[in-house]
């Protein structure tokens, strides 16, 4: 009985830490060997008492036309060929069942509308930290809102994985935009 | 001290002195004694109490700390708090489990800050890679975590958290179109679990919180699975589950001395009366509809078929259990799953909401005047009450449903609330004297020596 217990014990404490480590693992790998995409995004700015202050934002659904490799079903989970153009910003030329053998592609999941299908991404959020995301102020929250400021999010792309590198506002790192904007006083 | 004995001999002192085999200072002393005998186990409680409390604050100040999102700290910086929180937590649980350390209160609080340093840990992660919210994925790798500490560790605290866990993870995966199969299945996880301490204490204070949550769950896990089931079956099914629960709390935890004591009849007996005074009215049965030709779809009924049909077999043989101990009068609340089919079905049959209304004002005055009759019967002016309360109920109900003028509803208003007052005054006098009389034979010269 003492035995079991020990065994339950130890296994319950290697998943979880693995589980944690697991995460981490991936995503660090991903952000050491992806590509860097850049998504274009409508940000919008609620708050998360659990996980903290982030900004939320939304990145447009992409259509692409679907050929006859592409699943059945409505709702699909399959692979979004990526293109980037000189900007280094991404786009979906294709979606693939299989796994692609090369180039930028992410896990994503399709709806399919007829020939057509629309990509949703589910990147949404951006961390930050309480006291900067505080101190920005009404006014830039009414700017991320009206979507007056051009934003986009970088991303790293490896084996059909994506991770969040950065969140820009007009071409700067969020947190020094907003640090530029809240001024000496946190105005 | 266990207070499982004491606790059911002081519920029955009432009725032990009505019945003339204790005297009023017999019962009085013993209830002096075992109320100053349960002290050690109350001051044990309220131990527990401020260490889960304790923990749980401190698991909870943790993750909003770490929330604040430090932008100090570097990516391994971050992994290291995370992991050295919850392997923190881990070593606290182990020296617990494996030391079998005795004090409740140390279990308990252990194993609340391990169950959410594992949530922390996880959630620091996502924060710290901008992981996308996926809340039914979270709560579900969460709570998979933490299935075996429920058992390592004993604690009512960690199934508690599981519970709550469980039932959001249902709740998120209702929402999202998802089948109801995820929250049965997690909610197996911990059946053994549960089922170990109905055999043990049952009348404990951890056992009857989690039975508290456990009945409170068990009816959002009806929820999530006729949400994408009929809305036709979810009468007959609420009112099944509602039944079942009240038979399985009054043959297990019917002699509970106080009704908190009892959470599987309070949440049943109470479903079933907030059931059964919303369908006394005509609109709901109106609101239910009728099923039109080629309407009948076995898959949309399949999940609420299964429901009713599990409750009303299970109402079938605890009412059979109820009847074989002897207790007949458990049978009218614990039928009102049957009875909620039986109008149902004679709604639809007959096309007419008449009959069901009807069918529906019986039953609720026939609960109401057996509990007054119980009531009466024990001596026991609460339960009194409650009868009448719940006839009061329905007469004030069917009076604002009715056309009759204000001035007529006024009078029967003031009317009725005198005769409930009056009521009550002569039960009290009643039950006052029966004690005394009951008590006179001890007072008489020589009687005690």
């Amino acid at each position: 009985m003492i035995r079991l217990r020990t065994l339950v014990f130890a296994a319950a404490v290697l998943c979880q830490l693995g589980v944690p480590a697991w995460m981490i693992l991936q995503r660090e790998w991903t952000l050491r060997d992806g590509v860097r995409v850049k998504f274009r995004v409508e940000p919008l700015d609620p708050r998360e008492e659990v996980l903290g202050r982030h900004v939320r934002f939304k990145i447009p659904a992409s259509k692409v036309t679907l050929d006859e490799s592409a699943a059945k079903p409505s709702l699909v989970r399959a692979y979004g060929v990526l293109e980037l153009d000189q900007e280094g910003f991404g786009r979906f030329t294709a979606v693939r069942n299989e796994r692609p053998e090369a180039g930028a592609y992410l896990r994503v999941q399709v709806r399919r509308e007829g020939k057509s299908g629309t990509i949703r991404l589910p990147f949404d959020r951006y961390y930050l930290p309480e006291e900067v995301a505080s101190k920005a102020g009404a006014g830039r929250k009414q700017a991320l809102r009206s979507g007056k400021v051009d934003a986009h999010v970088t991303l790293r792309v490896h084996r059909g994985d994506g991770v969040i590198e950065g969140f820009y506002l007009q071409d700067t790192p969020v947190l020094d935009y907003l640090k530029a904007r809240a001024g000496p006083n946190g105005e | 001290m266990s207070r499982k004995g004491p606790d059911w001999l002081l519920g029955e002192l009432p009725e032990l002195v009505s019945r003339g085999i204790l005297t009023t200072d017999a019962a009085d002393r013993l209830r002096s004694h075992y109320h100053d005998a349960g002290r050690p186990a109350a001051r044990q409680l309220g131990l527990t109490v401020t260490a889960v409390f304790g923990s749980a604050l401190i698991g909870l100040g943790v993750i909003l700390v770490l929330a604040y999102n430090w932008e100090e700290l570097s990516r391994p910086l971050r992994a290291a708090i995370s992991f050295s929180i919850l392997m923190g937590a881990q070593g606290a649980a182990g020296w617990v489990v494996f030391r079998s350390v005795p004090s409740r209160s140390w279990r308990e609080g252990t194993a609340c800050f391990w169950f959410l340093a594992v949530g922390s840990a996880m959630a620091l992660i996502a924060q710290t890679y901008h992981i996308p919210g996926d809340p039914g994925r979270f709560l579900l790798t969460w709570m998979l975590l933490t299935v075996p500490l429920v058992y390592l560790t004993g604690a009512g605290s960690a199934a508690a958290l599981y519970l709550v866990g469980v039932t959001a993870l249902g709740g998120v995966e209702a929402d999202a179109g998802e089948g109801p199969l995820l929250y049965w299945v997690m909610l197996a996880l911990v059946a053994p679990y549960l089922g170990s301490l109905l055999r043990g204490d049952r009348q404990s204070a951890g056992t009857v919180l989690l039975l508290w949550i456990g009945a409170v769950s068990l009816g959002f896990g009806f929820g999530f699975t006729l949400s994408e089931s009929w809305e036709h079956l979810h009468l007959a099914a609420y009112a099944g589950l509602f039944s079942v629960l009240y038979l399985v709390g009054r043959i297990w935890f019917g002699r509970a001395p106080r009704v908190w004591q009892g959470p599987l009849q309070c949440v049943g007996g109470l479903g079933i009366f907030v059931m059964a005074f919303r369908f006394s009215y005509g609109d709901a049965w109106q609101h239910l509809g009728r099923i039109g030709p080629g309407e009948w779809n076995w898959t949309d009924a399949a999940p609420g078929m299964v429901l009713i049909g599990t409750c009303l077999s299970l109402s079938v043989i605890l009412g059979w259990f109820s009847l074989f101990q002897g207790r007949p009068q458990r049978l009218l609340w614990g039928s009102f799953g049957a009875v909620a089919l039986l109008a149902h079905g004679l709604m639809l049959a007959l096309e007419s909401t008449l009959v069901p209304v009807f069918l529906l004002n019986l039953y609720l005055l026939a609960a109401g005047v057996s509990v007054l009759v119980r009531g009466v019967r024990r001596a026991r002016i609460g339960t009194v009450n409650l009868g009448m309360l719940i006839l009061a109920a329905l007469m004030g109900a069917r009076f604002f449903d009715t056309d009759l003028g204000l001035m007529v509803r006024g009078i029967g208003f003031i009317l009725l609330g005198a005769a409930f007052l009056s009521a009550n005054a002569f039960l009290v006098r009643r039950f006052r004297g029966l004690r005394r009389s009951e008590d006179e034979p001890e007072q008489t010269p020589g009687a005690g020596a």
